[in-house]
């Protein structure tokens, strides 16, 4: 199973080698995806885990929060507000993830967040302001 | 009159009856495959087509009507938004793509959805004061109650047909053609293929000045031809033209107007934008018109054009069926595609429509002029010193 998550962690966590560890104690895939530190302070890594059980993936997590960061699901960071949507696909043509695609029966705009990276194209793509992203703060 | 034509007014003798077979121009699509033009030029006797989608080229006349002591008013804004002003005492025009000084995703396309919608916006005019129109200052909230007409009139709606875009250049280019990224990434389409309403009907042989239209929830008219209306732009072996071709240009009574079919919106980088549904109702009066409103997405081309060189030149011909799927082969490599206009409410638009019809409260009535068949548009010269064309 493939999840993106959003790391966040403050500076006096960040001695611990966590990729490191996560691939090494937990045997998981870690991709970086996208990182934003602020030296000294704290940062936020956007990471693609590729486990091969879900109970793995439960356990690193929970390592994780043992060490202090906080993990987030990169769906739980895109927002968007379905009642301004008009269904008209523009987001559609930047997401290379393929979280956002047009279901091609109905033509209405169909969401797969566990896939998003947090890129934030869509953000500036859509014409009725529908997306809002959070990356980690 | 030979038994393979019908005439505006026995169609409407069989709508009026409650006998006239009405469909939408996506379900003749469908009907196509299984039965010739002049077949279905038998069973259906209306077509009905629908699009939902940026229509830059709109605006709103509005008539706020007089206060005591009158004002001529100049200068006014809507909430804050410039509103023309230069048209009698109390009368303006509020154009879609006009900004709010300081606030540049907000506009006047906004405040039109807002009126529309029922809601108050901030009037604030000025005049420099005469004889007749002593008062040189006013503010007051208005809404759809408190003003005499909202007309929503529109230069240049509903094009025929429009070019798709994406970008070969390195950096990412924000259009009205929505994000294109660098490296010809993807290619963005607007229209809604074989339901968009002049595909259905490419020689105008139905629609002229005076034509029923529905406009954003409305039954609005065709005012006259459209601003670039262009009748000489290269067709296809079915007579589709191969980028933007004809207008029209739309009046309504916009009091009468939804939400539902009436969006603002906002570029990035470009400026604000207003979503329109419009849809025409076309009859199927011999085999001819059957052939055109059957047309399939496949059938209907479009130029792929590079919007990042100088007069966005075409890099290939593509069609709807490609351009739907999601992807498109460019330059040997797989872009994504997307569209800018919504096929849901496109569809949606063209049902809502057949309903009306069938329930006799959208006319179907011929044009009262047809438009020119032979124009094509003009470059703006820019000029040398001594003044001539450079
Ligand atoms: S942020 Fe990027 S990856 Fe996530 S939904 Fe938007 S475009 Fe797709
Ligand atoms: S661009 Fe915005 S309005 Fe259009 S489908 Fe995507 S989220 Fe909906």
């Amino acid at each position: 199973m493939k999840r993106n998550y959003v790391l966040s962690y403050k500076a006096e966590n960040t001695n611990e080698p966590v990729i490191w560890r996560l691939i090494k104690d937990f045997d998981l895939q870690v991709n970086i995806l996208r990182a934003k530190v602020s030296p000294g302070q704290e940062g936020s890594l956007l990471v693609e885990i590729d486990a091969s059980e879900a109970a793995t993936m439960d356990k690193a997590l929970c390592w994780l929060e043992q060490q202090g960061i906080k993990c987030m699901g990169v769906a739980k960071r895109i927002f968007w507000e379905e009642k301004l949507c008009v269904d008209c696909g523009a987001c559609t043509g930047v997401c290379f993830p393929a979280a956002l695609a047009m279901d091609k029966t109905d033509w209405k705009l169909a969401m797969d967040l566990d896939r998003c990276t947090a890129c934030g194209l869509c953000v500036k793509a859509c014409p009725f302001g529908c997306f809002r992203l959070d990356f980690g703060d | 009159m030979s038994d393979k034509t019908k005439s505006w007014e026995e169609i409407n003798a069989k709508l009026a009856a409650g006998e006239a077979v009405v469909v939408t121009a996506e379900e003749a699509a469908l009907m196509s495959e299984e039965c010739t033009p002049k077949e279905l030029a038998k069973k259906v006797d209306v077509v009905t087509t629908g699009t939902f989608g940026a229509m830059c080229s709109s605006g709103m006349f509005i008539n706020f009507g007089h206060p005591e002591p009158p004002i001529r008013m100049e200068k006014l804004s809507l909430d804050g938004v410039p509103a023309y002003g230069g048209i009698a005492a109390v009368d303006a025009y509020i154009g879609a793509t006009e900004v709010h000084p300081d606030m540049s995703n907000f506009g006047g396309a906004h405040i039109i959805e807002n009126l529309v919608s029922g809601k108050e916006v901030f009037l604030k005019a000025s005049g420099k004061g005469t004889d007749c129109y002593p008062r040189k200052g006013f503010e007051a909230k208005i809404s759809k109650e408190t003003i005499n007409e909202m007309i929503l009139a529109n230069p240049r709606n509903a094009y025929q047909n429009y070019p798709a875009a994406c970008n070969s250049s390195n950096k990412t280019l924000y259009t009205y053609m929505g994000t294109l990224l660098p490296g010809c990434l993807n290619v963005n389409y607007s229209t809604s293929g074989c339901l968009s309403p002049l595909l259905n009907d490419p020689e105008m042989r139905t629609i002229g000045v005076g034509s029923p239209v529905f406009l954003a929830g409305a039954l609005a008219s065709v005012a006259w031809n459209g601003t670039q209306f262009n009748t000489k732009k290269p067709k296809n072996k079915h007579g589709i033209p191969l980028s933007n071709a004809a207008t029209l240009m739309l009046v309504g009574n916009a009091k009468e107007m939804s939400r539902e079919w009436l969006r603002a919106a906002y570029f990035e980088h470009y400026g604000v934008s207003l979503y329109l549904g419009v849809g025409l109702a076309i009859p199927v009066l011999d085999e001819d018109m059957a052939y055109r409103v059957s047309i399939k997405n496949e059938d209907i081309e479009t130029t792929v054009c590079d919007y990042s060189q100088e007069g966005h030149p075409g890099l290939l011909t593509s069609n709807y069926a490609i351009l739907r799927s999601g992807e498109i082969e460019l330059r040997n490599r797989r872009a994504r595609t997307a569209p800018l206009s919504s096929l849901k409410k496109a569809r949606e638009l063209a049902v809502e429509l057949k309903r009306l019809v069938l329930s006799n409260s959208f006319p179907l009535s011929p044009p009262t002029m047809a438009f020119s068949s032979n124009t094509d548009i003009k470059a703006l010269l820019s000029m040398d010193q001594k003044g001539r064309p450079s």
